[in-house]
């Protein structure tokens, strides 16, 4: 056969023929090329910088919250049982009030007492009874029915979960004050007669008067560095928005750019990680502020007949606590007799024995912030900056406050907070304000838990799935989703490959087809001068490959070209953009879209060769079976 | 018998163009001695070329033999044929057909690669050819800067490179004016006095053949 240097002598004679067909073949193929290479060098970047970014929060965690399916909804309060129960605790309730009212010594007016159960009436569906809990006697057999039908816990979770090679079990508990409220005291000081505007709470986003008690399990990717927790000040991991709040800062408006919207979010760092920002509050509950409430109009009524001769003071009058104490109303003067006195405990009694507080309760409580998370968005994805930040962000218990439940445990006066943060006075239809995690270490544990095991409520609320006793979700990140966006990626690489290597197999074929069928003269030359099949055949060979040595060549410099001005050009703008997408503001990581895997290169260029070579085969295999002569005598 | 280095028998060649057979040879047997300068003559489609592609064994026959040098060209495989006639023959076309984008002296040594000749010999072999017909200074030329004598003296020294015993020329110079068309024979001359080839040119042109040591007529095929 011909040699290799000579072959590539000839080969080099038909690059130069057909330059224009030549140089638009490199062009096309090259283009294609060079687009699959800077796709697959910026998906190598990108899935690099996810995977570090990943590592942010609890976005390279797998965790799974377990909820339970509040039995109270539903079937079970519509039952005929539940409802005949509810019916005889009202009338057991009124035979025991009207039993207790006598004994104390105090009227009762059974008539005034809320009806256990009540009728509906729908046009063409006659009347329903259902029940009605805003009665003592409905509530009491709801706690009675969750006594006797707990709600699944972590024990329950434990056996579900277990064939999932699970790594870790956490819970938390929703925090529900027995009544009242949480106030700020802005410069130490409680603001009594607050304005809707003035009025400060802590108005965390989600959950309304309450804040939710993690395990630090959960709450420590969130933690701040070197913030010394003070004894006795309750520890919170705040959102950035209750961070701005307590900071004072004016929210950002929804349109903020990345820039702004990044230098909050250090600026909150900064100063929450070096201020040891802490807030007082004042807690109170329902019959504290009562009395608050009372001494402000008594103090305001007095002031007002302070003149009037006929006014008649109430005989019992309070006064405002010092502003600083969160202390009780004070009692200014009582003038009751010892009757109305001795009336009034026999009430308190009568109302304590029946599940109305009647003590006032109040207690300061300084929180001090220890973490940051992130807030959910309020939009509810309405942006694409939103859709994708849910996507790839991670939160804390959908961007509550939180306080770690360790260093709850620690505090000298845990057991005091958590008689007014964890009430068992709630609302029973909030009883279910556990929640349970389960983390893994893969995604694929975490989706096979979710798929088998999670309920799904149909339209009356309860689970569809027998058996099933919680509802499952991802919690806390997208991880999953995120590792099939990964994998989604890999998968839509890989159909590109194959795109482009079938169009560049046409279009090479096409080329070199052209390029043989017009050379079947000067191949019936060489084979008048010697030639065999063997020779034509190493020579477009060799000319293949110089072709796709040019394309390799050149997709090579204009695909890593493209990747590393893709990388200069946006590679600032999304480090930005992802270290607010992943809550990584406090990191020195960046967004590299330019991550050259030599390998990955390599198989690139061998399969452009390869797809060359294969572009090559039909029209060559065509040629060399043709007889050259009969070509020449038909030109 | 000993003298005979191409000996054809009843040589048959029909092809189909389009639609139609065509009988391009038939029943044609002639034997050509050693160093003779044989002229084949007829007109346009005689059969001349088809004649000079069988014996070069570029086509395969649909009957009869050809024996070149005592080798029946019907019993090699591609390879040894492509081989031999590299050894043995060498080509001319009318059209002389060089390699537009190959130096002059690139183009005469494109049989040499094919026969896997080395280099230095392929060089030295060229330049003794150059000097026989005069291209010497031309070698590092493009053939677009020649004229077309000395594209076809090119194109002959190139049939020549590696030596082969039988010289074909389809139509050397029908692509040529009169006076290099006599320069070209005379080349052809001078190359059968002083390497003893045996030539065979196929021309339609009676004062080229006149030039010949015998000349054959070929009419619808036939040897008349």
């Amino acid at each position: 056969m011909i040699r290799l240097s000579d072959a590539i002598i000839l080969a080099g004679t038909k690059l130069r023929i057909h330059r224009v067909r030549t140089a638009i073949t490199i062009a096309l193929s090259s283009i294609l090329f060079a687009g699959l290479i800077a796709a697959m060098i910026l998906a190598q970047g990108i899935t690099k910088s996810i995977t570090a970014f990943s590592g942010e929060g609890l976005n390279s965690r797998y965790i799974v919250s377990a909820q339970t399916d509040p039995p109270f909804v539903g079937n079970v309060l519509a039952g005929k049982d539940f409802i005949a129960l509810a019916e005889q605790k009202g009338k057991d309730l009124i035979a025991a009030k009207q039993a207790e009212a006598k004994k104390l010594g105090i009227d009762y007016n059974a008539g005034n007492e809320p009806s256990a159960t009540f009728t509906q009436t729908a046009p063409g569906q006659g009347s329903t009874k259902h029940v009605n809990l805003r009665s003592y006697a409905a509530t009491q057999a709801l706690q009675d029915y969750v006594k006797q039908h707990p709600s699944p816990g972590i024990s329950e979770l434990k056996q579900a979960a277990a064939v999932y090679h699970p790594i870790g079990y956490y819970s938390s508990k929703m925090s529900v004050l027995n009544g009242g409220s949480i106030l700020m005291m802005l410069d130490g000081n409680e603001n009594f007669t607050p304005t809707d505007n003035q009025r400060v709470d802590l108005n965390f986003p989600n959950n309304g008067n309450s804040l939710v008690i993690d395990d630090s399990q959960l709450t420590q990717p969130f933690m701040l560095q070197n913030v010394t927790v003070k004894k006795d000040d309750i520890p919170l991991v705040v959102s950035y928005s209750t961070a701005e709040t307590l900071l004072g800062l004016p929210s950002l408006s929804s349109n903020a750019s990345a820039n702004d919207r990044y230098d909050r979010i250090q600026q909150l760092y900064k100063q929450v990680a070096s201020g040891n920002i802490t807030t007082t509050t004042c807690y109170r509950n329902s019959i504290s502020q009562q009395q608050i409430d009372l001494a402000i109009v008594q103090t305001a009524d007095i002031t007002k007949n302070a003149s009037n001769k006929d006014y008649q003071k109430p005989n019992l009058i309070y006064g405002l606590p010092a502003a600083n104490s969160c202390g009780q109303a004070v009692i200014i003067s009582d003038t009751r007799t010892i009757t109305e006195k001795k009336t009034q405990a026999a009430q308190d009694q009568f109302d304590a024995d029946f599940g109305q507080v009647v003590a006032p309760i109040q207690q300061k409580l300084i929180f001090q912030i220890v973490g940051l998370s992130p807030s959910v968005s309020a939009n509810d994805n309405t942006t694409f900056g939103d859709l994708l930040s849910g996507i790839v962000g991670s939160s804390l218990t959908n961007g509550a406050d939180v306080i770690p439940a360790d260093l709850l445990d620690q505090m000298s006066n845990a057991a005091s907070i958590k008689s007014i943060l964890l009430s068992d006075l709630a609302d029973p239809l909030y009883i279910s304000t556990s929640n349970y995690y389960v983390e893994f270490s893969d995604a694929t544990d975490a989706r096979a838990f979710i798929a088998d095991k999670s309920c799904t409520t149909s339209a009356d609320g309860v689970c569809a799935s027998p058996g099933r006793l919680f509802q499952l979700m991802a919690s806390g990140n997208n991880s999953i989703a995120l590792q099939d966006l990964q994998q989604k990626i890999t998968n839509i690489l890989g159909i590109a490959t194959i795109a482009v290597v079938v169009l560049a197999v046409i279009i090479m074929t096409i080329m070199v087809g052209r390029t043989i069928a017009d050379g079947r003269r000067e191949t019936a030359v060489f084979r008048s001068l010697g030639a065999n099949r063997g020779d034509i055949a190493f020579v477009y060979t060799i000319y293949t490959l110089c072709l796709t040595l040019y394309i390799v060549v050149i997709s090579l410099f204009v695909g890593i070209g493209l990747a590393y001005g893709a990388n200069v050009y946006y590679g600032k703008n999304a480090t930005l953009q992802s270290k607010l997408l992943f809550d990584a503001v406090n990191t020195n990581l960046v967004f590299n879209f330019f991550d050259i895997n030599v390998s990955l290169i390599g198989i690139v260029a061998a399969i452009i060769i390869g797809t060359g070579l294969l572009g090559t085969v039909v029209p060559l295999l065509r040629n060399v079976r043709r007889n050259p002569i009969k070509d020449m005598r038909q030109e | 018998m000993d003298n005979v280095i191409i000996s054809i028998k009843d040589l048959t060649k029909t092809y189909k163009l389009g639609h139609n057979i065509v009988q391009a040879l038939s029943g044609a047997s002639i034997d050509v001695q050693k160093g003779e300068f044989l002229a084949v003559v007829g007109p346009s489609g005689s059969g001349k070329s088809t004649l000079l592609q069988l014996i070069a064994g570029l086509e395969k026959p649909s009957s009869g033999v050809v024996l070149i040098d005592g080798v029946n060209l019907k019993t090699l495989s591609d390879r040894k044929l492509s081989r031999f006639r590299g050894q043995t023959i060498g080509f001319i076309f009318q059209f002389f057909y060089l390699q537009p984008f190959l130096r002059l002296s690139r183009n005469i040594e494109v049989p040499g690669m094919f026969a896997r000749l080395k280099r230095k010999e392929r060089q030295q072999r060229i330049q003794q050819l150059a000097e026989v017909v005069g291209l010497t200074d031309r070698l590092s030329h493009f053939p677009s800067e020649l004229s077309g004598g000395q594209i076809q003296r090119a194109a002959i020294i190139r049939a020549l490179i590696n030596q082969p015993k039988i010289l074909l020329a389809d139509e050397p110079t029908g692509n040529l004016d009169s006076i290099n068309s006599a320069a070209i024979i005379e080349l052809f001359e001078q190359i059968r006095r002083q390497f003893g080839t045996t030539i065979i040119i196929a021309t339609h042109d009676a004062a080229i053949a006149a030039r010949a040591d015998r000349i054959i007529y070929i009419k619808d095929g036939a040897i008349i």
